[in-house]
């Protein structure tokens, strides 16, 4: 063996280090060749990467940054993360040396921030000591833990027929104005109300800031703000930022996930992220497919819904549950990125303006949605009280729609169309009141076993209301037993049952 | 109508041309030239000229320019020609330079797409950002 001088060594370094600095305050630059709609098109910088943060200069003697999305062979296509008012042909560009990060961790609960991490409530600055960059690797296969603890959401018509479980991806899916955010608020306000101590995030993909305004005053009202972070994008926003914001929101979210806590993402919407890459796509000349979007419009999604997951013991067992958010054009499902998202995520909820508007709200369409991996993960009471619910509810609908037609009907028939109004009406639930295990469990045994067949329709959640003041006053230990969600003994099916055959009695036509 | 071809392919057949035959170089530049009508580029001339700079610096000929507020120093000229030798590898530099007050103070040299910015007024712009961020 030769002998290793460290002498020698340690000169070379030297001499290495000074060559190094030597070239320090030597950057590399590029210039700008053409700016317009947010994209600027850029000439030099041979040792930019893709993703790469580059600054420009602007005429005023300002920065603005931009991200690198184009590697072309001659030319380089950046988005800018600002305003490209400022920006003119000839300008100077450096790289940064780092991808886009965002600042992550406890200090930004309670906090408005855009997808960069500034925040926007007028809180005053954010010192996170963490960043962790917006795209980021989703855990793999061995890295997870099949999804097994439920994620309750306080709306019974989910819990008990299409439960979500934490680490899940379940897409609403629905027309404008079915009540797609209502029932995302509704679950963010359910673990604030259930103490789940499960993490909000919500990312508000180019939203009118009156609405992401009220949302938040909404949170606040009901205590959550504090264990929440909401990541806001406006129409008005360049499409860049309304791009990032998911991916930004989702590396916020992952703190959580991964220092062994349990965090809650709402993509509100993905059809107007996918719009805004689209926009981005056409203004970097890549080529259009089919309804005009990039070929990588799936992946665009899927890398960001993977990033969902249950983790393994060792990791911690940390989960990031998420809620995309999709809006269809007359309940068309089958539209390009519908069926994509419905291919990633782990299955939907599907709102239908019909039953909106006749009143039934939630207005979840009961064939259409489904949760693929949620039942594995449901509450026991809730499993063993809502089963056969979905069967009932779609047969009734069938029947339903039959029975305009039918002139007289058979005893069982007529025993059907009766329960499945009953629980059609039991299933109606106003916003901003998510229910716990207790409640929903006891009204479900309660309409499952007939007791409420003789109440009339229009009295059903007056009902409700009295059988569940009754429960809680009378029995208020077994409340408390059955809320732990183990699964219902005979003995609380007879308590519940006889509580609520002596209130329905008051109720009977 | 000319087929259009890639700036680095194009700059690395001017190279190879302009390295190989020096005698015709007149010849060169006319095709070059008919070349960038023929394809619409003749705004990209700067891009093409920075390009074929940094190739030939790769063939021991490298150009550089320096920007500076007041005439400079033989003893700078020469320091700064020994950096670009130094950091491009190119053995025969030549030094372009200009003159702009405007800058106050310091230099800014630029080759091979690379910058070393050490002017007062950039300095200053670094200020203001930095008291504006603040
Ligand atoms: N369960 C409910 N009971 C009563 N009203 C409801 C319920 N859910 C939603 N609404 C009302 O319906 C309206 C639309 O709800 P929401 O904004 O959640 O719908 P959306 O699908 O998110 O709409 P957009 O397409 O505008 O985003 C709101 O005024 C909301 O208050
Ligand atoms: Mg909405």
């Amino acid at each position: 063996m030769t002998d290793i001088s460290v002498k020698e060594l340690s000169k070379d370094i030297r001499a290495a280090i000074d060559g190094l600095r030597a070239s320090e305050g030597l950057v590399e630059t590029g210039i700008v060749t053409r700016i317009g709609d947010g994209v600027a098109w850029i000439y030099g910088l041979a040792g930019a990467g893709a993703n790469e943060v580059i600054t420009i200069d602007t005429t005023s003697g300002g920065t603005v940054e931009a991200f690198i999305l184009n590697l072309g062979e001659d030319e380089i296509g950046a988005v800018l993360l600002g305003s490209d008012q400022e920006v003119s042909a000839g300008a100077s560009v450096r790289l940064s040396g780092h991808v886009l990060d965002v600042p992550v961790g406890p200090e930004l609960l309670g906090r408005v921030v855009d997808p960069l991490g500034r925040p926007l409530d007028g809180k005053g600055p954010i010192n996170a000591k963490l960043r962790y960059p917006v795209e980021r690797d989703a855990p793999g296969v061995m890295a997870r833990k099949s999804v097994h603890e439920p994620l309750m959401s306080g709306i019974t018509a989910i819990d008990a027929i299409i439960p979500i479980g934490r680490g899940q991806r379940e897409l609403i899916i629905g027309d404008r104005q079915t009540g797609k955010t209502a029932i995302a608020l509704d679950t963010m306000i359910n673990q604030g109300r259930q103490k789940t101590g499960v993490v909000n995030v919500y990312v508000a993909v180019g939203q009118k800031l009156s609405k992401i305004a009220r949302l938040v005053d909404r949170l606040k009202e009901e205590g959550v703000m504090d264990n929440s972070i909401v990541v806001a994008t406006g129409p008005a926003d360049p499409a860049s930022l309304l791009y990032l914001a998911p991916y930004a929101g989702s590396s916020m979210a992952e703190y959580f996930r991964d220092h062994k806590q349990h965090a809650l993402i709402i993509y509100d919407d993905l059809t107007k992220h996918a719009t805004a890459y689209r926009q981005m796509s056409l203004l970097l000349r890549r080529p259009p497919g089919r309804e005009a979007y990039p070929g990588d419009v799936f992946f665009l999604h899927s890398r960001l819904l993977e990033r969902a997951a249950k983790l393994n013991d060792e990791l911690g067992a940390g989960s990031l549950t998420s809620l995309p958010i999709i809006e269809t054009q007359a309940g068309d499902i089958s539209a390009y990125i519908p069926t994509n998202v419905i291919s990633i995520t782990d299955g939907q909820i599907f709102l239908e303006t019909n039953l909106f508007y006749q009143g039934i709200r939630p207005a979840i369409s009961v064939g259409l949605s489904v949760s693929r991996v949620g039942g594995a993960a449901q509450t026991k009471a809730v499993k063993s009280a809502g089963g056969g619910l979905k069967l009932d509810l779609a047969q009734f609908r069938e029947l339903a729609a039959f029975m305009q037609f039918a002139t007289d009907l058979d005893a069982e028939t007529r025993q059907r169309l009766n329960r499945g109004q009953r629980l059609t009406e039991l299933l109606k639930q106003p916003q901003y009141q998510p229910m716990g295990v207790w409640e929903m469990t006891a009204m479900l045994i309660a309409a499952n076993n007939g007791t409420m067949d003789e109440v009339p329709v229009e009295k059903i959640q007056d009902a409700k209301t009295a059988l569940l003041t009754e429960l809680w006053h009378e029995h208020k230990d077994a409340m408390r037993t059955l809320s732990v969600g183990d699964k219902v003994s005979d003995e609380m099916t007879k308590t519940i049952l006889d509580a609520a055959k002596k209130v329905m009695k008051g109720f009977a036509a | 109508m000319a087929q259009r071809l890639s700036r680095r392919l194009v700059v690395r057949a001017v190279v190879e041309q302009l390295i190989r035959q020096p005698a015709s170089t007149h010849a060169l530049v006319r095709s070059f030239a008919a070349y960038l009508i023929e394809t619409k580029q003749t705004k990209q001339l700067d891009a093409y000229l920075a390009d074929i700079t940094t190739a030939l610096s790769m063939h021991g000929q490298a150009t550089a320019t320096v920007i500076s507020a007041h005439d400079l120093d033989t003893k700078v000229v020469a320091a700064l020609k020994e950096l670009v030798s130094q950091q491009s590898g190119a053995k025969h530099v030549t030094l372009e330079q200009a003159i702009d007050p405007s800058l106050l103070g310091g230099i800014q040299l630029s080759f091979n797409g690379r910058k070393l910015d050490t002017t007062v007024r950039s300095q200053l712009n670094q200020l203001k950002a930095t008291s504006a961020a603040n």
